[in-house]
């Protein structure tokens, strides 16, 4: 994946950059492959970031991903916008896991828990 | 050839407990491929070439494609299996990733018994707990082992050591060092559960 500038980018070119992020991101933890994944994740926390600070929070454009076949960009759209659209957000969660839809099902429990217990504040 | 299985008279797991049934459509034969097909999601089915790849990787990377694929909408395994012959010895390790979650018990029970398509797997990761100084009768104690399938065992280490939102950005394996043996059991079995293979 090539270098990229996210202050430069459009928020829907934001929106395709995570979606190639995420894809990505599958591929790689069907190969096990955490460096690349490692990688990725710090690619995407930097287009969520620059989603986040504009006006009006851009991570909203995000929700147009949750029908994604994929589930690795469902999950992570999902997790992305909890802050902004939270109940969409966490049914977006709770299909994955009662789909099994693993390993993202992992993640969404794991997520969905946290929420509960509070012990992770969506900002 | 692609062989399509088609959705046509194929059950979601949703739709069908039992897990549905597969059924080929003859018309869809394409090229060198089996595709297999779902009504949701439709465009991340593996393909499954009739040839068996070369590496090992790509084998396993199919493999684990198509065990995923069965974990969410079902089917009968044999049906894909008998369509690209090299997966028949990917088998053990498929159906083994399909299993029901199980209690803790019959996991830990099962570590004496191993079988193909399953590996052991320490509910507190065996390296980090080695390198920070817990004692082997904890490590490979009988209550810390657990015989679980071979696919979800990698699903399970990749958790650990990729970064994850629910722990600040941090992979589990980071997060948890320095933590006490009762907080790495904790999360480890937490895994377990969210990954299907311990009962909640």
């Amino acid at each position: 994946m090539s270098r990229f500038d996210p202050e430069a980018m459009t928020a829907d070119q934001l929106v395709d950059r995570f979606l190639t992020i995420a894809l990505a991101q599958d591929d790689a933890l069907l190969m096990n492959d955490t460096v690349a994944y490692t990688r990725l994740y710090e690619e995407m926390d930097a287009v969520r970031n620059e989603l986040k600070r504009r006006p009006g929070d851009q991570r909203r454009g995000l929700v147009r991903l949750y029908s994604h076949p994929n589930a690795q960009v469902r999950l992570k759209a999902a997790i992305t916008t909890l802050a902004v659209t939270p109940q969409a957000a966490r049914h977006t969660l709770q299909v994955i896991s009662d789909r099994n839809e693993y390993p993202q099902a992992a993640d969404a429990r794991g997520m969905l828990r946290a929420l509960h217990e509070g012990t992770y504040v969506p900002s | 050839m692609i062989m399509r299985i088609g959705r046509a008279r194929c059950d979601t797991r949703e739709d069908n407990p039992d897990g549905g049934q597969w059924t080929s459509d003859g018309n869809s034969i394409q090229s060198g491929r089996v595709r297999l097909a779902g009504a949701l999601p439709t465009n991340d089915t593996p393909e499954i070439p009739n040839e068996k790849p070369p590496t090992t990787r790509e084998r396993n990377r199919i493999a684990r494609a198509v065990a995923r694929w069965m974990s969410r909408y079902g089917g009968r395994i044999g049906r894909i299996v008998g369509k690209a012959y090299w997966l028949y010895e990917e088998y053990p390790n498929i159906r083994a990733s399909l299993d029901s979650p199980k209690t803790l018990e019959e996991l830990r029970q099962a570590v004496s018994n191993p079988q193909p398509g399953y590996e052991t797997h320490h509910i507190v990761e065996q390296g980090p707990a080695r390198s920070e100084g817990f004692p082997e009768s904890l490590i490979e104690s009988r209550e810390n082992k657990v015989l679980i399938s071979k696919y979800k065992h990698w699903d399970i280490s990749t958790w650990y050591s990729t970064p994850n939102e629910k722990f600040g950005g941090a992979s589990p394996r980071d997060y948890l060092r320095g933590k006490s043996w009762d907080e790495r059991t904790r999360i480890g079995l937490q895994s377990l559960v969210d990954h299907g293979v311990l009962k909640p």
